[in-house]
């Protein structure tokens, strides 16, 4: 039991680092980033790819992040001048395209087989102590995440991202531009999904092109819509709800024996939609949004 | 100092909402703007802030062409600008909507953040001074901690006033100023006007209540159906012909 809440922990707190990313990017600065799982995927093979070449842990997890923000910024400056929509169909397709040349490109990703054998940090310590220690690890990465998010939604920058997530004309009449600020938060969201997605590579330690499937875009979508999309508390929170549903209905199997596994997928699905249509209806400042006015 | 248009052309579709449009207004000379609705008073407005390209002639501040700069480098030229139908940052409180308009904080980039945190510092204090002597004038600092959205639309005329006062302009365009304002608040921000019109700002200022505007402005334009009819003092263009008819919706 002890090691199953320390793996529900270790991926609530990936969902976490991937939240905080898109709220940062979403909630606060507007941007819609619907290719979240690309730059997941960037950061996964990075860290992955490096690790199994001889890299040191902390240098691939450094690689993953720079390499994920990097990615952004081709995209950034190609959108972030035109209207939003642009962002969300480029950075879709993107994602598409992502896993076509990583399932295509096998020399450098093994293609549809996949990376086994991605080594993990802590695993000398044994399975109970070594997984508490990974846990412990992705949720400093989760607390750096969360600093980052203050200390940057605070300053200056911050309120300005703000106010180009209100209003992008009024922040060009008082001779501002918004795409710099937009590019620039951009990246460090990527940067953090980046980190996510090595966090999971190396916890997982096996990655293949179908983990890195739209969906995953949705579920983090999801986590910072019902957690409050602009409030740095609200990404933990919805990666905790979201969590907490994933893993909380594989234990309704238990109750409904008769729901087959195939059923059981949809079913989920169904229920966390059903759950994101009641949040807009109800509560459509998520979790810890202010109360609307 | 002085803002000018010359051959201003600006169409949407077929239509020529600005028509050959040309004239020059002094800092020194407080202009209204007036026309009956869709004469293409903020088209004009959006040309001459870089919101809209004109089709064709030119903008000129300063004696310096300016046309081709976006709206954000017209700003930090110190063209400032309200809008019609205020546009405050409606998340933020009050005083942060003018901490948004300083220019020059530092801290707006995010290697300065990291680098030179005392800087940013230093530039916040000056500017959240500067923010608080803003409320004071304008009489908004009950509500600086409110958000911006939930001001009355008369407050978010001042806070707009307020906001484009922060990028420290020196020529400073009003859509409709008193649109939606109580008569009170009306003469407040007249006299606030007036104030900086009398330290050098230069305005050009859009706006329907006739009255008000010729007690403040020394020269007025008028525009009907995209072409510039009038211009002259208040007295002089009021008691125009073609100015009445355009208003009354006679003529040709």
């Amino acid at each position: 039991m002890q090691g199953y809440l320390t793996a529900v922990g270790t991926v609530g707190g990936i969902y976490a680092l991937l939240a905080l990313g898109l709220n940062l990017q979403y909630g606060f600065t507007g941007l819609i980033n619907f290719g979240v799982v690309a730059f997941y995927a960037v950061g996964a093979y990075t860290s992955a790819l490096l690790a199994l070449r001889g890299v040191p842990f902390v240098l691939d997890f450094a690689a993953a992040a720079v390499l994920a923000a990097l990615f952004a910024w081709p995209l950034g400056v190609m959108c972030l001048r035109l209207r939003d929509d642009y962002l969300a169909i480029v950075t879709l397709a993107f994602a598409e395209i992502l896993r076509t040349v990583i399932v295509s490109e096998e020399w450098l990703t093994n293609g549809t087989r996949g990376i086994p054998g991605i080594p993990r940090p802590f695993s000398g310590l044994g399975a109970a102590a070594g997984g508490f220690a990974y846990l412990a690890l992705v949720l400093a990465a989760m607390l750096a995440g969360v600093s980052l998010t203050v200390r940057l939604v605070g300053s200056p920058f911050g309120r300005l991202i703000q106010a180009i997530r209100d209003d992008e004309d009024a922040v060009r009449s008082v001779g501002k531009s918004p795409a710099r600020c937009k590019l620039v938060v951009f990246m460090i969201g990527a940067g953090l999904t980046g980190l996510a997605g090595a966090l999971y590579a190396h916890y997982l330690t096996y990655i293949s092109p179908d983990q890195f499937v739209p969906l995953l875009t949705f579920y983090v979508w999801i986590a910072v819509i019902m957690g409050g999309a602009g409030r740095v508390g609200g990404a933990i929170a919805g990666a905790a709800l979201l969590t907490l549903f994933l893993e909380g209905s594989r234990f309704l199997r238990d109750v409904l024996p008769f729901v087959s596994e195939v059923q059981m997928a949809s079913l989920r699905l169904a229920a966390i939609g059903l759950m994101l249509i009641l949040f807009t209806l109800y509560r459509p400042q998520g979790l810890l949004g202010r109360v609307a006015r | 100092m002085s803002l000018g248009v010359h051959g201003v052309n600006k169409s949407f579709g077929g239509l020529r909402v600005v028509d050959d449009v040309s004239f020059q207004v002094q800092a020194a000379e407080l202009t209204g703007l007036i026309g009956p609705n869709g004469a293409g008073k903020s088209t004009l407005f959006a040309v001459i802030s870089g919101f809209q390209p004109a089709d064709a002639g030119c903008v000129r501040f300063d004696g310096h062409e300016i046309q081709r700069l976006s709206a954000a480098a017209r700003a930090r030229l110190g063209i400032a600008r309200t809008f019609q139908v205020p546009r405050p940052f409606a998340h933020l409180t009050v005083r942060e909507n003018l901490l948004t308009g300083a220019r020059d904080q530092p801290g707006e980039h995010v290697f300065n953040l990291l680098c030179r945190p005392g800087v940013v510092r230093q530039r916040e204090r000056q500017i959240v001074a500067r923010a608080d002597a803003m409320l004071e004038f304008l009489g908004l600092t009950r509500v600086a901690g409110e958000r911006a959205g939930a001001l009355s639309g008369g407050q978010q005329k001042l806070l707009e006033l307020g906001r484009a006062l922060m990028t420290e302009p020196r020529f400073i365009l009003l859509d409709e100023p008193y649109a939606g304002v109580n008569p009170v608040l009306i003469e407040e921000i007249e006299r606030r006007i007036r104030t900086l019109s009398e330290q050098g700002t230069g305005f050009l200022i859009v706006e329907h209540n006739l009255p008000a505007l010729a007690r403040l402005a020394a020269r007025l334009l008028v525009m009907d159906r995209g072409r510039l009819i009038a211009s002259g003092t208040p007295a002089q263009v009021l008691a125009d012909r073609a100015v009445q008819e355009a208003y009354i919706g006679g003529g040709p």
